[in-house]
């Protein structure tokens, strides 16, 4: 990333001019707090955090999930009418936990779930995949782009998101995203924007 | 452009809005800062996202390490990468 930084800056570019690409707007989802803070808590604070947002994401993973669906609809009550949102459980839930979970919450209309089991238990993945309808977000935690080609290979996500920093850097991110390119698998972004 | 010198800063900052997950609370963030200096006086900027402020220190000098391995290379992002 030092190294692109460095030529954009030489060039005088930014970077996307440097990558050959253009200024345009795109789909925008804020995923600032909107942690475990309850049903009540997050319909407070998601009418505050969908303003000038396209979309917003919130943390699920409370010990039970009548509380998790109790969170989503709280959501939805708050954010404009037909904004999208998505959900991240963070690695938190066990396979057996998942199946569940995944199959109670399915019918809420999100528009991912992010990462309920550990990132790299592809074979749970896929299998996730297989028995339901809303999309699977994974790829965060890829170090490198033959794994993400993996999890595009044994059909275990239905969104990518390869992290630039921990995918390990803009020349990885980019074949990374090449692969997602050609197997129509669309690559969404994960970028790190910790203090905001 | 060649690269000159790279150094590390380990950071731990305080998000302003802390996020309770699944997987734990996050009240601030560890990353470790890179500056990519070169021999035209354009210095290229990174960050390496770290878990805990045991593991940005701990990064600080691999990361000068491979930096030091890199002196006086073309500042050319994929000959690089793949030297790496």
């Amino acid at each position: 990333m030092a190294v692109w930084d460095a030529c954009g800056k030489q060039a005088d570019l930014p970077l996307y001019r440097l990558l050959g690409g253009e200024s345009r707007e795109i789909n925008v989802y804020n995923f600032n707090g909107l942690g475990l803070i309850g049903p009540k808590a997050i319909a407070t604070q998601a009418k505050e955090l969908s303003r000038g947002f396209g979309a917003v994401k919130l943390r699920l993973g409370y010990p039970d999930v009548e509380t998790d669906i109790q969170a989503v609809e709280a959501a939805i009550g708050a954010v404009p009418d037909g904004m999208p949102l998505m959900c991240d459980y963070n690695q938190c839930l066990s396979r057996a936990d998942t199946k569940v979970r995944l199959s109670e919450i399915d019918d809420l209309g999100l528009t991912w779930i992010e990462e309920p089991i550990n990132h790299d238990d592809v074979e749970g993945y896929a299998g996730l995949c297989a028995s339901r309808s809303t999309p699977i977000q994974l790829g965060e935690n890829a170090r490198n782009p033959a794994e993400i080609q993996r999890l595009i290979a044994t059909e275990a996500a239905g969104f990518l998101m390869p992290d630039v920093a921990k995918i390990g850097g803009i020349t990885p991110w980019m074949n990374a995203a090449e692969q997602c390119a050609a197997s129509r698998c669309l690559p969404t972004c994960s970028l790190k924007s910790a203090c905001t | 452009m060649k690269i000159r010198n790279v150094t590390a800063h380990a950071v731990l900052a305080p998000m302003n809005r802390p996020v309770v997950t699944g997987g734990g609370s996050v009240e601030k963030v560890a990353f470790v800062l890179i500056d990519l200096e070169t021999d035209v006086g354009v210095v290229g900027w990174s960050y390496v996202f770290a878990v805990s402020p045991v593991l940005a220190k701990s990064l600080q000098a691999p990361v000068e390490g491979i930096g030091e391995g890199l002196t006086d290379l073309n500042v050319a992002p994929r000959p690089l990468h793949e030297k790496m």
